[in-house]
């Protein structure tokens, strides 16, 4: 893996990560005010959903917009949710696949990926270079 | 407002979204507590659509293939619906990924998005006009003075979340205006056909909302002076993939729904006026609203001159204009009801016209200009939440005690197929938890003025009319209609009628087994107590009532009471 991945990977990965620290405090929170009305587990993992759904792969997308971490991170949550309705439902209805949990996350890390690549490839390396 | 003390604009903006985040999280948390559904108290705020639309994501969130209609559709077996389905993959993958319950997933999901949505514009607004604009647009959004603007009170519902592709395409757009090659140009072209092929297939009427999309690319691309072979060529890449994408589903399962809809004339009646509803619940408020937005308006105009990124500027000026333009054609009788909907798709820059003219005259007032914005943002959005929480029951859709105890009475005190005529403006509430057969007729809605001065006439109405398509129809809602597998009844005055099913005759009242009408409190009509007397002498009596609702009962009903 070249230097120059390693930095692309490191800067685009590094927000995300806090982004998914923050959502996990939230969901702590709220399970602290609700008096425990949900389980632990349930909001912990509707936490890891909204992170996923939300943020994969708008944000990575929104890579050649001149936008700051705060600002891609918001952005990429309608950017996301219309992009990953559009894949579920054409590559559900043109393959007959059964939509699952499975069937989404495969679709979400492989589009996550195409996208990276893409903007790694097309945006990333030219900026480098210029 | 003197002195040394300075705010950044890292700490103005740190201040107002800790605010707003709070009031955010106040929102989620109420569904954590207090949004239970088939339980005994009161849902914050709900119309049918808040459970009919979660139940259409359910069905396909089981299936697993969204693109067909699960078995069991609303309660009927084998049943042909023309409800659109797209949409609902989005909130049944949504589902997939959870382990809580999926109707609270339903709700969350909502919030999540509106609440991304309102920071997304303020990160729009603030790039192209300043950070003082975009907060107090902000401030104003987070409040949402009209009753279905308080979408943070919404659960999953379709008429709201249709026009959710558009900042998805706004993005593509962007992305293809800014692309240094031909192959990501391409890329977004064949998204935005993608996108709004999507659209289409989803909410067919809601998606012309694309027109204005496709005229603002084309303002932009004219502006700018950009058009080249590419752009003609990312054009014909979108056209075609939309094309496909409209041909891929239409031909095989929607062809017919597209017939229906051209045959009944639903797509002409789109454009043609729409009384049905009122939209203006505040009308003072609304007016004021307008007035500022005028001023605001010319504010802009007068100080376009000095302005940079023009182009910007203006698409995103002509954006709320477009939607003011609806607002008065909707009062001038020339709009309609879905035409008005489109244009909440981008309801939270409508507030830019109002935020343009206060940042003038913080400009003109404070020497302290940050803090005066701080503030007054801080102001809005306190007291704009502070008075829509302390106000339930004075919004349409929200739930008061009254209400709640005659919905509960029917619920709890009455057959499971009884026949229940809500007459009142909150039909849709009732409908959906007193879990009993619906019977729709008009007589408060907007349609229905009519009705109401003929009660003040001494004018009894002998039969009711369905506010939409002008012909009754029988409903079966709630959580019952997932058990029930009865799909014809006979009613009261022992005519049988099938659930689900429009009739071309308006109803006799004398079908229903209840009637359920306000009489006191919010929105009591005085002429009501006329109809009162004269359901009376057409077999009906009083069997329950409070401070604010009546319900009667057909006392010529075959069917066993208690």
């Amino acid at each position: 893996m070249t230097t120059q991945l390693k930095s692309f990977i490191k800067e685009e990965f590094q927000p995300l990560g806090i982004f998914l620290l923050g959502i996990m405090l939230v969901m702590i929170l709220l399970f602290i005010i609700t008096g425990a009305k949900n389980s632990f587990a349930d909001l912990l993992v509707l936490g890891i959903a909204v992170f996923l759904f939300f943020e994969f792969p708008g944000y990575f997308f929104l890579h050649p917009l001149k936008l700051n971490v705060l600002e891609r991170t918001v952005l990429a949550a309608p950017v996301s949710v219309a992009f990953n309705t559009i894949l579920f439902y054409f590559i559900s209805s043109a393959f007959l696949v059964r939509i699952s949990a499975s069937f989404i996350l495969i679709f979400i890390v492989i589009v996550s990926l195409a996208a990276l690549i893409l903007m790694y490839k097309y945006y990333y390396k030219k900026r480098i270079t210029q | 407002m003197g002195g040394q003390f300075k705010l950044s604009e890292n700490t103005i903006l740190f201040i107002i979204l800790v605010i707003f985040s709070a009031i955010a999280f106040f929102y989620i948390l109420n569904f954590f507590t207090e949004g239970e559904f088939n339980t005994g108290h009161p849902p914050v705020s709900t119309t049918y659509d808040n459970i009919y639309h979660p139940a259409f994501s359910i069905g396909a969130y089981k299936s697993g293939y969204p693109q067909f209609y699960p078995e069991n559709w609303v309660g009927v077996t084998d049943a042909v619906s023309v409800s659109p389905l797209m949409y609902y993959t989005s909130l049944s993958s949504f589902m997939h990924l959870n382990t809580i319950s999926p109707y609270d997933t339903s709700l969350i999901y909502v919030i999540i998005l509106k609440i991304f949505t309102l920071l997304g514009f303020f990160i729009i607004l603030r790039k192209i006009f300043n950070l003082n604009i975009a907060l107090i647009t902000l401030a104003f959004s987070a409040i949402i003075p009209f009753e279905l603007f308080f979408l943070f009170m919404f659960g999953f519902t379709l008429d709201i979340t249709a026009v959710f592709f558009l900042p998805a395409a706004f993005f593509a757009f962007l992305l293809l205006v800014e692309a240094k090659t031909n192959t990501i140009r391409y890329l977004s072209a064949g998204l935005i056909g993608l996108l709004i092929a999507g659209s289409f297939q989803s909410h067919i009427v809601e998606s012309f909302f694309f027109t204005i999309f496709l005229a603002l690319c084309c303002l932009y691309l004219f502006q700018t002076k950009k058009i080249n072979l590419s752009y003609i060529k990312s054009g014909i890449v979108a056209i075609c993939i939309f094309i496909l994408g409209i041909f891929w589903f239409y031909p095989v399962f929607r062809f017919e729904m597209l017939k229906i809809k051209l045959g009944s004339g639903l797509i002409i009646h789109a454009f043609k006026e729409d009384p049905f509803r009122s939209y203006f619940f505040h009308l003072p408020f609304s007016a004021l609203l307008i007035i500022l937005s005028i001023l605001g308006i010319l504010i802009f105009i007068s100080q376009r001159k000095d302005m940079q990124n023009k182009s910007l500027k203006n698409i995103i000026f002509v954006i709320p204009l477009f939607w003011l333009a609806v607002v008065f054609s909707y009062k001038i009788g020339f709009s309609s009801n879905y035409v008005y909907r489109t244009g909440f798709g981008f309801w939270p820059i409508f507030y830019l016209y109002i935020a343009i003219l206060i940042v003038a005259l913080i400009n003109i007032l404070f020497k302290q200009k940050r803090f005066a914005v701080t503030v007054i943002c801080c102001i809005i959005i306190i007291s704009g939440s502070w008075w829509m929480y302390k106000t339930p029951g004075h919004h349409q859709g929200m739930y008061n005690p009254e209400m709640w105890e005659s919905i509960t009475w029917i619920r709890d005190n009455t057959p499971q197929n009884a026949v229940v005529f809500s007459l009142n403006p909150y039909h849709h509430g009732f409908e959906m938890f007193n879990e009993k057969i619906a019977m729709n007729g008009d007589l408060f809605t907007e349609t229905n003025r009519r009705n109401l001065e003929a009660l003040c006439q001494g004018k009894y109405p002998e039969k009711f009319e369905n506010q939409h398509s002008i012909t009754p129809s029988v409903h079966r809602l709630g959580w019952n209609k997932f058990e029930q597998k009865e799909i014809s009844f006979i009613v009261a005055d022992g005519t049988k009628v099938y659930v689900n099913e429009s009739y071309s005759n308006a109803w006799p009242v004398t079908r229903a087994d209840y009637i359920v009408l306000q009489h006191q409190g919010i929105e009591y009509k005085p002429c009501i107590d006329f109809f009162i007397e004269e359901t009376k002498k057409r077999g009906f009596s009083i069997v329950w009532q409070n401070q604010h609702y009546i319900i009667m009962q057909n006392d010529n009903s075959v069917k066993i009471i208690h």
